[in-house]
């Protein structure tokens, strides 16, 4: 079942506001007279996306099922800097994962508009979501040993795709202009962080990379990926996908934030040969450790600005709760991760 | 009059020991969330004393005013008005270990700092630990 961080707080259709409506979901499935829908819950919510938990039941069957839908009234992310990427858009980019051999979710039904709202109906997968527990449950011990090779090769198949076959309007930035982007959040916010303005001017210093570019998931860390007994079960929350570089995406899972406070660097549960050989072995080449840890700073920098954006969101009164309203102290973490490394990296 | 810290300090105590036994499902985790928050604000309202006086040097040390100077600093970094000589990068590392002091001690990256930054640490360390002694805070 899908977990996520909101697991603990799934809440009953019946006590949570703005829930999808049986009709609706029977209709989107274009399930026949007679089924039902019980058990939904919702797992998550945020500005811009919420997941429910539902099962379809008839016919002596019980599917399980995730509704992802876009809520009633989006805000907007940061106008011109952040678009949402449309949900049709997610679904082609997990069949396009699913055919470069990454476990995803299938699509199972597509909505456009009323009664569903913009949303996918996808086949609910068993797995845990939440990072404690794949970092510290003893049945996960062997699954932990060897799932940053796993992830190594998952995201070795994920940047084989070829970028002609990608859905279009995907953010696809020159380094230059990515940085920019990056500088403009910075502005936009106030610039409240000299950290984060030191490790931006450290990344203008740098020589662009001279890598080929990839099709990059854009959040590839616990949280988003499903593990069960088999291993690596799901990559899930396709929205931030981007093109990109290969050192990207596998560094973002070793950043510090998502090694969820343990020694481990990467994702909180293996090492680094561990992943690079596992991407070795699908691409026949990988990023070397130097480049893996100045795409550890660009994370780290690209985590304070989304907590910034967290917070805009909260003060605009579109995404409330007290998480929310927090979340924009944490760009202290992402600030002494950039100092760190700043160090490290000889700046 | 009573200290901002302690009245934070028993609005926590008054969620932990009257409100959480009562809760269950979904407050209870947003109790147990609103009891974090407020020990972080408390923290925040005992060491600022800790973190103006680091603003001063900080600001000292640069040339520039002391108010709005993460701002300052920020946009002249930006701009390339300004640098960090090795005394102010030492007092912008002590300003990320304080904000973690009082944001979020768990973090990793907070230990790995303070390890890495001995002195750093120990700076800190002790302009927050003579901030303990003259807040007089009950049950501290």
């Amino acid at each position: 079942m899908r977990g996520t961080s909101a697991a603990s707080r799934a809440t009953h259709a019946q006590d949570a506001p703005g829930a999808p409506s049986a009709d609706a979901l029977l209709a989107c499935l274009g399930a026949p007279e007679g089924f039902e829908v019980e058990s939904l819950r919702r797992l998550s919510g945020g500005a811009n996306m919420e997941t429910w938990a539902f099962d379809c039941c008839g016919a002596g069957r019980r599917r399980p099922l995730i509704l992802r839908r876009r809520p009633g009234e989006t805000a907007a992310l940061i106008p011109a800097l952040s678009p949402a990427m449309p949900l049709a858009a997610e679904a082609e980019l997990m069949g396009l994962a699913r055919r470069a051999g990454l476990p995803v979710p299938t699509v199972v039904a597509q909505s456009a508009g009323e009664p569903l709202g913009e949303a996918l109906i996808l086949s609910r997968v068993e797995g845990e979501a939440l990072p404690q527990r794949i970092l510290r449950d003893e049945r996960l011990a062997t699954v932990r040993g060897r799932l940053a090779f796993e992830c190594g090769e998952a995201l070795g198949n994920l940047h084989s795709v070829a970028l002609d076959e990608c859905p279009a309007g995907l953010r696809d930035l020159p380094w230059d202009a990515d940085l920019d982007r990056l500088q403009a959040l910075c502005d936009h916010f106030g610039n409240p962080s000299p950290a984060q303005q030191l490790g931006l001017n450290w990344l203008r210093e740098q020589r662009p990379p001279s890598q080929s570019r990839v099709l990059c998931h854009g959040d590839f860390r616990l949280g988003n990926l499903l593990i069960g007994q088999g291993g690596l079960q799901a990559v899930l929350d396709w929205e931030l996908a981007h093109i990109g570089y290969p050192a990207e995406d596998l560094a973002y899972l070793c950043a510090n934030v998502w090694r969820f406070g343990s020694e481990s660097p990467v994702g909180g549960f293996g090492d680094y040969r561990q992943l690079l050989d596992g991407y070795r072995s699908v691409r026949g080449t990988a990023p070397d450790l130097d480049d893996i840890k100045r795409w550890e700073l660009y994370a780290a920098l690209g985590w304070g600005l989304v907590c910034l954006t967290m917070l805009e969101l909260h003060d605009r009164g579109a995404d409330p709760g007290l998480e929310r309203a927090a979340v924009g102290r944490r760009c202290s973490e992402a600030d002494i991760d950039i100092l760190l490394l700043l160090e490290e990296l000889g700046a | 009059m009573t200290p901002a810290a302690t009245l934070l300090r028993a609005l926590a105590d008054y969620l932990r020991e009257d409100v959480q036994g009562v809760l269950e499902g979904y407050t209870a985790y947003q109790n147990r969330v609103a009891r974090n928050l407020l020990a972080l604000l408390e923290r925040e309202a005992r060491y600022a004393r800790v973190k103006h006086d680091l603003d001063a040097q900080l600001a000292s040390s640069l040339a520039i005013p002391a108010n709005g100077l993460s701002v300052r600093l920020a946009r002249g970094l930006r701009d390339g008005a300004l640098s960090l000589d090795s005394a102010s990068l030492e007092l912008v590392r002590q300003q990320a270990v304080l904000a973690l002091a009082i944001d979020n001690p768990r973090y990793s990256g907070y230990r790995q700092a303070r390890q890495r930054w001995p002195q750093v640490a120990a700076a800190v360390d002790a302009a927050m630990g003579e901030a303990d002694e003259t807040e007089e805070l009950p049950g501290l």
